[in-house]
């Protein structure tokens, strides 16, 4: 089979066209996604707390090597290109060592740095790795830095080179990047294991986040599910989080994927903020029951993106709206209710909403609004808390407003 | 100064040019495995081609170059419906080699078993049998470990053994 299937795709690819403005239409693309990236640069600057990690990820998809400007730090580590310095051999008795994203792999750096003797394995790790023999294979760019930190305030950065795993330590390069990645992982887990995880890092994620490196040390506690129609992603309520997580081991199910569910993402955060990304078909293979969570949730949760236009169908409509509720929009949501009739009933305190749709029927007989339609929903509401009531029947009554658009007019629950 | 930098910025252009002439075809036919779509092949080789654009003077020399081209044609294609691909069309036509008979069959069957795989499957089979790439090198590339190239790999050759679009090519 392999060797048919290499010979089956060599005379399968047809003689490529003749495309003699490749290079200047690569060269467009590419000062338009930098245009791009200055001005999410820009805006990032304006909110650059609340967002340091979610810039890096925005900034990375458009151009994934380095900006021109320093990029602004992420959880107290330097820029990206911030080169190696110091000494040639690391100082003992650090006080702690962050891990930080590189030039060439952007992560979600950690938050917590790890500390004391535990700092000092690290700095014993590196100082014991052999002189690389050349710099073969190393790129200029980095795949991670070290900040070791010292009493007196003074700080070292070591370079993961780009390509070659090896580190540069002052001016030398020495060998084998990952075994020191590996350390510092595994004692930043039993650094871990000891604490008590910080309030407020459990934040709910972007489809689009910035993974980290320290995926499976903790468990995820708060999960986006994202996916094409799922647009800014939904949230996924806190009783199917742990149907999904108990599936997703490494080990492969038998049963095949539905298309609908294959490259669904779950992107989720743990107790330690580190952002974690599973995907279906790639790294996660789904049992049944967890297969038949994620095609309610899909189902369910909405579609936060969709435009509502004089078009739109009644099912849209209710999707759409249930999907601003999922995405956090309440006002977007309540933008879909029929103004100067009815008064939004909108479930702000829910964390989460799901509306099946089950049955759309027109209301010939409810002439108050041209084209009044009845669309009957299995609903369900999930709380802050994570408690539910389960699910109920909901109709969603339905009606032109003066402009001729589809707007919600009631919601019977 | 100015001058300076303008020649620079043109010899640039130029090295980069003879680089996307050298081995744009080649590119491309990889991204034509991957999204089976002459149109969307070479969108996908000119967003690589322009992600990879800056690292073009510091890598030094085209092998290593064609290695980052690579791994962000393959990592830009995993991740293409998060990215939302928009499918534009860079140039006015991008006319299909006109291919007639046997291979047209052949190309549409293989396109048909390609298709049903998930795209990280579709990207690892390309890898490793068109490419010829080693399961560290591949997983290298996609960023992934070797054991989940190597469950990709099989479920990718267990799901195309039983495509009956290439069964049919077999038994033929």
């Amino acid at each position: 089979m392999s060797d048919d299937l290499r010979e089956l795709l060599r005379s399968a690819v047809p003689e490529p066209p003749v495309v003699p403005d490749r290079a200047t239409g690569a060269r467009v693309r590419y000062r338009r996604a930098r245009r791009r990236t200055a001005l999410a640069a820009s805006a990032a600057t304006v909110v650059a707390v609340a967002c340091l990690a979610v810039v890096p990820g925005m900034v990375a998809d458009d151009d994934p090597s380095p900006a021109p400007a320093p990029s602004p730090p992420a959880g107290g580590c330097p820029a990206p290109d911030t080169p190696a310095d110091g000494a040639d051999e690391l100082p003992d008795d650090p006080t702690s060592v962050r891990l930080c994203p590189g030039t060439a792999t952007d992560f979600d750096a950690p938050e917590d740095a790890l500390l004391g003797a535990a700092a000092q394995t690290v700095v014993a790790l590196v100082d014991t790795q052999p002189l690389a023999e050349n710099e073969s294979g190393c790129g200029p760019g980095s795949a991670y830095l070290l900040v070791f930190a010292y009493p007196d305030g003074d700080t070292q950065v070591v370079r993961a080179a780009e390509g070659c795993r090896h580190l540069q330590v002052g001016d030398t390069l020495r060998e084998d990047a990952d075994a020191a990645l590996s350390k510092l992982v595994q004692e930043l887990h039993e650094q871990r294991r000891a604490a008590d995880p910080p309030e407020g890092l459990a934040v709910r994620p972007a489809c689009d986040a910035v993974t980290s490196p320290f995926a499976g040390i903790s468990p995820i506690v708060v999960a986006t599910l994202c996916g094409p129609s799922l647009g800014s992603g939904a949230p996924v309520p806190p009783a199917d989080l742990r149907v999904l997580l108990d599936d997703a081991t490494p080990e492969a199910h038998a049963e095949p994927i539905p298309p609908g569910l294959d490259g669904l993402e779950m992107t989720g955060a743990t107790q330690w903020g580190d952002v974690q990304r599973l995907t279906v078909g790639r790294d996660w293979w789904p049992g049944l029951e967890a297969q038949e969570v994620l095609g309610r949730l899909v189902a369910e949760s909405g579609t936060p993106d969709a435009v509502v236009d004089e078009s739109s169908t009644p099912t849209e409509v209710v999707a759409a709206y249930v999907g601003r509720l999922n995405a956090g929009d309440p006002a977007g949501a309540d933008a879909l209710w029929m103004s100067l009739v009815s008064v939004p009933q909108s479930p702000h305190t829910a964390s989460y909403v799901g509306a099946d749709v089950r049955k759309v029927r027109s209301l010939p007989s409810v002439s108050a609004w041209q084209d009044a339609t009845a669309v009957t929903t299995r609903y369900r509401e999930v709380r802050r808390d994570g408690t539910e009531a389960g699910y109920r029947t909901v109709v969603f009554l339905l009606g032109r407003d003066e402009n001729g658009a589809l707007r919600i007019v009631s919601m019977g629950r | 100064m100015r001058d300076g930098v303008v020649v620079a910025d043109t010899e640039r252009a130029g090295s980069f040019d003879d680089f996307v002439a050298a081995r744009g075809d080649a590119l491309w036919r990889s991204a034509w495995l991957l999204t089976g779509d002459g149109h969307l092949a070479e969108d996908l080789v000119q967003t690589a081609l322009a992600k990879s654009y800056r690292a073009w003077d510091r890598m030094g020399d085209p092998a290593g170059f064609e290695a980052y081209v690579r791994r962000t044609l393959y990592t830009t294609y995993v991740s293409w419906w998060r990215r939302r691909w928009n499918g534009e069309r860079p140039t006015e036509q991008l006319p299909e080699a006109g291919v007639a008979g046997p291979d047209v069959a052949l190309r549409h069957d293989l396109l048909a078993a390609l298709s049903a795989l998930p795209r990280g499957q579709r990207a690892v089979v390309v890898l490793r049998y068109f490419e010829d790439r080693s399961e560290r090198e591949t997983a290298d590339l996609l960023g992934c470990s070797v054991g989940t190239v190597k469950s990709q790999c099989a479920r990718a050759l267990t799901a195309l053994r039983s495509s009956v679009s290439l069964r049919r090519e077999e038994d033929a």
